[in-house]
């Protein structure tokens, strides 16, 4: 890999960004609502009185920030300056916390919920996956997992609810929502700690569940594949142990395009769980959408909407450069 | 099928072992592999493809041996069958691999892994596809030297693949490639310095050099020869291209839909073949530019394997095919010092060479 295509390939990541950011500030713009006056109007139809306090200064501040009485282009400008300091501005329904404090406290619950469950399905479906399509597997592997496999063609949001309704309702095992106890405060403890797995269990198991299928059938198909190969021939010719060729002739080779599966999963990571932190009510950033959504909160989607692409753009990068690695034939040049 | 009960194939076997053909046997030695009726079948749904119908052989050490005959007539399953590396839906349904005296067939999984490449090696057909793409060339041959139990330290194992590779004319720096990195010719000569890394008795070689340009294809056949005289291993060379056998072989064995149909020196039966599907496919020698129109020169189709015709699987497309021809098999049968599986040359009820055989082939 050569130092030009990596200043390419970042460039390229910082293209993406930029018209993310542009997407952003015109979309608002074109539709012609003004969404303080929206969320007023809203707020009035529900009856809620609004203090003149509070709206003076969430007024003021949206003015400061965008300016609005400056001419287009020296919005724009302000604009992409302000996201590429991730700063998107500040809530209207929590006014004055800022987007970037919201977004800032839901990810790492996100993240940590989805990034586990992911990586979780990932090995045990990719290594099951193999194991299926390997003749010399154990019997009882070829015949149970893909029993098991039923459960993927189950939507893990409705998963999610079979699983609260089993084990946090008929049995209350399990804590029925959130990320952890209400009347525990977040602190870095063991009890704490505790508790936060406690409620991880029932959402990360149901995204495991939905997704260890959709690995174990992709490996599946490609260590069929793989197994038809001359290498595979070769390496049996060679009197290899059937562990080796298992691992480094077929799973190896088949794993590659698992591997580009796995970057494009996690890159949607935040995207990804929405329906299961709404499920469970989990507090990470798919919670933090559907309550901008419910509340006309335009600057948190926006700020969500910039950091879904933002981390999608971000692990392509990451795969891109990688990939060389873990296969050879790929070498990147610049023509 | 099944017409040499297993005492006339041993007998035959050994018959076969008063071959002058061969440079390096001594007459009374034991065959290095001896194939006693072996019987291959492909289970389909449609029925048994029958691979292999009742082959016999017998291999002395350092001999070269090459198999001919159309596409489909069974020669990469043969090959395959003496490595046992055939998978579902074939299924060896008889017969006896003898290596050395011991019985491939007999052994279990794990005696048979540990025979490969250390008895027998194979160089397969595909050299493009023949290696790892994801692993360098060293550490494939490493590969197979740890699993026989060799536990050497990296540099001691990369002097002996160095020596290894410069014996297939390859530099040292091949070494640390990826198989992306080689050609064709390359790649095949990567497969030659693996199959020989544990200097094996026998070597199987199944079409080596197609897929390659006709230069390479000359050159890989005669560092495969090299090979042959330094490990003073016996060769099974499979494949179609005569001109490329006869510089290369010793013996002959003309293979037709699943049996063997004639076993001769390569300069008698160059000379003269006797099979009549033999005579045909010697007359489509390719001419030194490769082209060839086999084809062209052989009319009719082999049979389908599936419903094999009684009597001579060769008679619907025999030039000289006599009225019993389909109704009675012939058999592998000693003749002048060769084997030869037609009427032609025996007497139908005894199986002695026939009086009248000599007369009837054309001159
Ligand atoms: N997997 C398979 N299933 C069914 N028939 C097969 C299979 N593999 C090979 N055959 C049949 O077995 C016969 C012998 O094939 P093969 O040994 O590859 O011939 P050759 O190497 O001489 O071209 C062919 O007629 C082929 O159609
Ligand atoms: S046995 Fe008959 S049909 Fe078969 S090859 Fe000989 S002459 Fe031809
Ligand atoms: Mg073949």
């Amino acid at each position: 890999m050569t130092l030009d295509y990596l200043l390419k390939r970042i460039f390229q990541f910082i293209l993406i960004a930029f018209l993310a950011a542009t997407i952003n500030f015109f979309f608002p713009r074109m539709s012609g609502q003004d969404p303080i006056q929206q969320k007023l109007m809203l707020l009035q139809s529900q009856g809620v009185n609004v203090s003149s306090e509070e709206v003076a200064g969430l007024i003021e501040t949206y003015n400061a920030k965008f300016g609005l009485d400056q001419p287009l282009w020296r919005q724009y400008i302000n604009y992409l300056g302000n996201m590429a300091r991730f700063d998107f501005g500040v809530s209207i329904s929590n006014y004055p916390t800022t987007v970037a404090t919201m977004l800032k406290r839901a990810i790492p619950w996100t993240v940590g919920l989805l990034l586990t469950a992911t990586l979780i399905s990932f090995a045990i479906g990719t290594i099951v996956g193999a194991l299926m399509a390997w003749g010399k597997a154990p019997f009882w592997v070829r015949t149970i997992f893909p029993a098991f496999f039923t459960f993927s063609a189950v939507p893990f949001y409705l998963m999610g609810i079979i699983l609260l309704y089993i084990f946090a309702f008929q049995w209350p095992i399990f804590p029925l929502f959130g990320g952890y106890s209400t009347q525990r405060i977040p602190e870095v403890s063991w009890g704490f700690a505790m508790d936060v797995l406690r409620h991880t269990i029932l959402p990360a198991f149901s995204i495991v569940l939905a997704q260890i299928g959709f690995w174990a059938l992709g490996m599946r198909s490609m260590m069929v594949t793989v197994q038809g190969e001359d290498y595979i021939l070769q390496a049996e010719a060679k009197g290899l142990k059937d562990s080796r060729i298992f691992y480094r002739y077929a799973m190896r080779n088949a794993i590659l395009p698992q591997i580009t599966g796995l970057a494009l999963s996690l890159g949607t990571t935040i995207s990804g769980a929405i329906l299961v932190e709404i499920v469970f009510s989990y507090p990470g950033v798919g919670s933090v959408l559907l309550q901008a959504v419910r509340g006309f909160d335009w600057f948190v989607i926006q700020g969500v909407v910039f950091l879904v692409i933002l981390s999608v753009a971000f692990t392509m990068l990451v795969i891109d450069l990688i990939y060389p690695l873990l296969d050879p034939r790929i070498h990147y040049r610049t023509e | 099928m099944g017409q040499s009960t297993p005492e006339k194939a041993r007998l035959m076997a050994h018959s076969l072992s008063q071959s002058k053909s061969n440079r390096f046997q001594s007459s009374n030695a034991e065959p290095l592999l001896e194939i006693r009726d072996l019987h291959v079948h492909y289970e389909t749904a449609d029925g048994a493809v029958k691979a292999v119908s009742g082959v016999n052989l017998a291999l002395y050490e350092g001999e070269r041996l090459a198999l001919v005959g159309e596409s489909g007539c069974g020669k990469t399953t043969l090959a395959l069958a003496i490595m046992r590396l055939l998978k579902p839906p074939a299924r060896i349904v008889q017969g006896e691999i003898l290596l050395a005296g011991r019985d491939l067939l007999k052994l279990n999984e794990e005696e048979m892994r540990l025979a490969r490449l250390q008895d027998v090696a194979l160089v397969t057909q595909s050299a493009m596809n023949a290696l790892n793409p994801v692993m360098r060339i060293e550490d494939q041959i490493i590969d197979g030297l740890e699993d026989h139990g060799y536990e050497e330290t990296k540099t001691t194992f990369r002097k002996r693949i160095q020596s290894l590779l410069e014996h297939v004319g390859l530099k040292a720096n091949v070494a640390r490639m990826f198989p992306h990195e080689l050609s064709g010719g390359m790649k095949q000569r990567v497969g030659m310095a693996t199959a020989t890394a544990l200097n094996p008795k026998l070597i199987v070689a199944d079409e080596p050099t197609s897929a390659l340009d006709v230069v390479v294809q000359r050159q890989v056949m005669t560092t495969l020869g090299r090979l042959q005289k330094e490990t003073g291993a016996s060769v099974i060379l499979v494949g179609h291209d005569m001109g490329l056998i006869a510089q290369f072989a010793d013996k002959v064995g003309v293979m037709y839909a699943g049996k063997l149909v004639e076993l001769s020196p390569i300069e008698r039966i160059v000379e003269k073949p006797l099979h009549p599907y033999a005579d045909l496919l010697l007359q489509s020698v390719p001419t030194l530019d490769g082209k060839r129109d086999r084809l062209v020169s052989i009319p009719g189709m082999p049979p389908r394997l599936i419903d094999l015709p009684t009597g001579c699987y060769f008679a619907p497309r025999c030039p000289s095919a006599m009225s019993h021809c389909t109704n009675v098999t012939p058999t592998l049968q000693p003749h002048d010092g060769r084997y030869v599986a037609c009427h032609l040359y025996h007497d139908i009820n005894t199986g002695e060479p026939s009086t009248t055989a000599t007369a009837e082939v054309k001159a």
